[in-house]
């Protein structure tokens, strides 16, 4: 038994992207599930699951209050950040598909923009953590983190500044066809990127996401209660590799091969489609350089030629595969990547800015060095 | 020293070892046995089921990766940024590995070494200091063949 087919996503919506909007996080979360449930056209009433993020700060009483949602039975909550999302919406879709819940909203609300709201500056003066071992030596921020492994795979594998720059470079060209994105109307070209201040050699600041405020949701039913042509859940599988730890995963035998490829192994155990099906990724890209790991783990390239497919085969629309293509986390919004999500459904209906023709098979990933999840979503009809 | 960094607690669980061989000016990590596995960071026994007890390691090493750390950066790293952190696999084990500062020779501020003075692969070895009263812990000496190039 798998989830093939069972379940839809049969609603999305979404707040504006931004800097220092004036909503609380909690009503930004009222007006994107509120935008979704009307996408799905179903009454908020008959909403019984959902399923967020633990870092999401809103309690989901109060959203069942604030929206006049209908008796709850299913509520849940999936850890380790930016590896959360495609987990939040697998697990509630395992909630629908099992008849535990009928109908499921998902969402992320963020108010990100003020520094001092950002995970690493509330480090604690004592570390009870996992983070003990490291940011007592100055390795501080996740883009550190990120740094250190992008610095060996550079080691092991070859320069990847040129396919970074591609990265930043095509997901900011993503962003200028996406109103919604808060780099729009912004252009951004590789003397753009390479003149960008450094933050963590080899990574420069167009190498790190959004500060976003925002908030992102979307509705699950089962399939046969949505249109013959939504959107449907083909797969999903969460991941965590043995000896792994959130984002310093430095403590493996080979930290370059992290959670996703085990995600990786499942997702594509549980589907008869392959990468070479995909049409369509949607990569967690808090940093650039996740896209390249993910690249590689998730079976598009091999180890250590994800680089290439970057800069030759290409992540534009024209090229082998289209990547982030509302703008991704480093030119749309950072909501953890939750909006990776939305638009690998607005792929699939074929009302992406910038569509990929005949879309039919979208990859959503969590964050490569969490424990993380993927889903892989296809149009039904 | 640095005042005002975040500092690493002293209780955590499996760990005594750990700061026990530190206040004696050593370096010490789980063994495993049965397996002849070294393990950090701490745990409760060997992922093949073995009882776990610290040995002093030989604190010698190579680099394995390292990045250079630019602001903005926590108020009390600030006035040492931009400043090298390197990640050093011990010769024990593969994936024994830590995050440590860089030095030239012991007592060194967190920005003594650049860049240009790094090689992956490169030899390192811990020397223990205390980054606040009562926290021993390693730093890491490159070799001094390496040309050091000029005091920041
Ligand atoms: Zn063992």
């Amino acid at each position: 038994m798998t989830l093939s087919g069972k379940v839809a996503i049969a609603g999305i919506g979404q707040t504006r992207f931004g800097k220092g909007l004036e909503q609380s996080e909690r009503e930004l979360a009222c007006i994107a599930i509120d935008a979704a449930l009307r996408d799905a056209g179903i009454e908020p009433g008959t909403v019984d699951g959902l399923a967020c993020y633990t870092m999401e700060d809103t309690p989901d009483f109060e959203l069942v209050r604030d929206l006049g949602l209908g008796s709850i039975h299913y509520f849940a909550k999936i850890a380790h950040g930016g590896g959360a999302g495609p987990g939040a919406i697998g697990n509630a879709a395992m909630a629908v598909a099992t008849g535990q819940c009928r109908a499921a909203v998902v969402w992320r609300a963020r108010k990100r923009s003020g520094a001092a709201t950002r995970v690493w500056a509330r480090s604690s003066p004592v570390l009870e953590d996992h983070w003990k071992w490291s940011r007592p030596s100055g390795l501080l921020r996740p883009v550190d983190e990120v740094a250190m492994l992008a610095r060996r795979y550079m080691h092991e594998h070859g320069d990847i500044v040129p396919a970074l720059a591609e990265i930043a470079v095509t997901l900011r060209a993503y962003a200028n066809a996406n109103p919604a994105a808060t780099m729009y109307g912004k252009q951004m070209n590789h003397a753009d990127y390479h003149d960008s201040r450094m933050v963590a050699d080899p990574l420069r600041l167009f190498d790190n996401c959004l500060e976003s405020d925002g908030a992102a949701a979307l509705v699950l039913l089962p399939a046969d209660q949505a249109g013959k042509d939504a959107v449907l859940v083909e797969a999903f599988a969460q991941g965590m590799v043995p000896g792994h730890q959130s984002m310093s995963d430095f403590h493996r035998a080979d930290p370059l091969s992290g959670s996703s490829s085990v995600t990786a192994a499942k997702l594509w155990s549980m589907t008869r489609y392959t990468p070479a099906d995909v049409d369509v990724a949607q990569f967690y890209d808090a940093f650039s350089p996740l896209i390249l790991f993910s690249l590689e783990a998730y079976g598009f390239a091999a180890k250590g030629d994800g680089t290439r497919l970057i800069t030759e085969d290409g992540i534009g629309l024209t090229g082998r595969l289209p990547v982030n293509t509302a703008g991704g986390s480093l030119s749309e919004a950072y909501l953890h990547g939750f909006n990776l999500a939305l638009e690998a459904v607005r792929q699939l209906r074929g009302e992406a800015t910038t569509q990929v023709p005949n879309a039919r098979l979208a990859l959503v990933t969590g964050c490569d060095v969490t424990p993380n999840g993927a889903l892989l979503l296809r149009r039904g009809a | 020293m640095i005042n005002g960094i975040p500092l690493p607690a002293r209780d955590g669980p499996f760990e005594e070892g750990f700061w026990a061989a530190l206040d004696r000016g050593v370096l010490a990590h789980q063994h495993c046995e049965a397996c002849a596995t070294w393990h950090f960071p701490p745990r409760w026994r060997c992922h093949c089921g073995g009882a776990l007890t610290y040995q002093e390691v030989s604190g010698a090493g190579t680099l394995w990766s390292w990045t250079e750390v630019h602001p903005p950066v926590l108020p009390a790293f600030a006035p040492f940024a931009p400043y090298v952190v390197g990640l050093v696999q011990l010769d024990e084990g593969e994936g024994l590995r830590m995050v440590g500062n860089l030095v030239v020779a012991s007592g060194d501020p967190i920005n003594r070494v650049r860049p240009e003075q790094l090689q992956i692969g490169m030899k390192v070895q811990a020397v223990i200091g205390e980054i606040a009263d009562g926290i021993p812990w390693p730093s890491w000496k490159i070799e001094p063949s390496i040309p050091t190039g000029e005091m920041p």
